[in-house]
């Protein structure tokens, strides 16, 4: 009996805290889901707002847990879901960065150019204009 | 912006005199799917060895598949005279426009209707 008492945690030690870091996970993973599902709302897409409060919030829970239960997998936990958070800025803001377009920004004219469409017919940009004003769209492509 | 959103500003600009035209790295048959599958009522011209990127200056280096080089995001309004009205680049991959957003860039500077 007495040897069980000693080898009881004291009322204020160490919690099994393995779960609620695992919920941090969770919420976490939540983050770039909502990214994808919320993708229709520029000032969403453009920040990733909804997706940061997520991870947020998964990280403090997290990191809550491994303060309260010092046992490394919790603090393994823990890591992971800051390294998320870290992953998905970066991908966010370094990773989606586009380069400087100085020449683009100091254009006065837009170079002439003839080019096929879709149904290979030659287009220039003098066709283009033949009517009025022409808003050129350049986009990345379909792969 | 998705190239199928541009349809309600391709609408209002039509009405205005003017038209939009899509141009992407790829080849005529791939847009010809694009342009059909989403019923585009403007052209997507296929800047195949990216002469018209690099003289605009929208060249990302290695971007593409397999390390290609594709266009940077970017809309321009150029008048009949050649002249470059407006301009966005985009700082972000996932920094598209709305539709709304362009129309009431671009819709200032157009001739009245």
């Amino acid at each position: 009996m007495t040897d069980q008492l000693k080898n009881a945690p004291p009322p204020h030690g160490p919690r099994r805290a393995t779960l609620p870091a695992l919920l941090g996970i969770v919420l976490s993973l939540l983050g770039p889901i909502a990214y994808v599902f919320l993708l229709k709302v520029p000032f969403l897409r453009l920040t990733g707002l909804a997706a940061f409060g997520f991870m947020i919030a998964g990280c403090v829970v997290s990191i809550s847990a491994a303060r309260a239960d010092r046992r490394l997998r919790v603090r393994a936990l823990a890591v992971v879901n800051c390294g998320l958070l870290v992953a998905f800025a970066y991908a966010m803001f370094i990773w989606a960065r586009m380069p400087e377009t100085p020449r683009f920004a100091e254009l006065e004219r837009a170079p002439a150019f003839e080019l096929l469409d879709q149904d290979e017919r030659p287009v220039s940009l003098t066709d283009l204009t033949s009517t009025g004003a022409v808003l050129l769209v350049f986009y990345r492509g379909h792969w | 912006m998705e190239l199928g959103e541009l349809r309600s500003v391709q609408e209002r600009l039509a009405s205005r005199g003017g038209r939009i035209a899509a141009v992407s790295v790829d080849a005529p048959d791939l847009s010809r799917s694009v342009h059909d599958k989403l019923d585009l009522p403007f052209p997507i011209l296929a800047d195949v060895d990216r002469a018209t990127l690099r003289a605009y200056g929208l060249v990302h280096q290695g971007a593409g598949p397999g390390g290609c080089d594709v266009a940077v995001p970017a809309q321009l309004l150029v008048n009949p005279d050649g002249k470059i009205l407006w301009r966005r680049t985009a700082r972000l991959i996932q920094d598209r426009p709305s539709p709304d957003a362009v129309w009431a860039s671009i819709e200032p500077l157009l001739p009245s209707g």
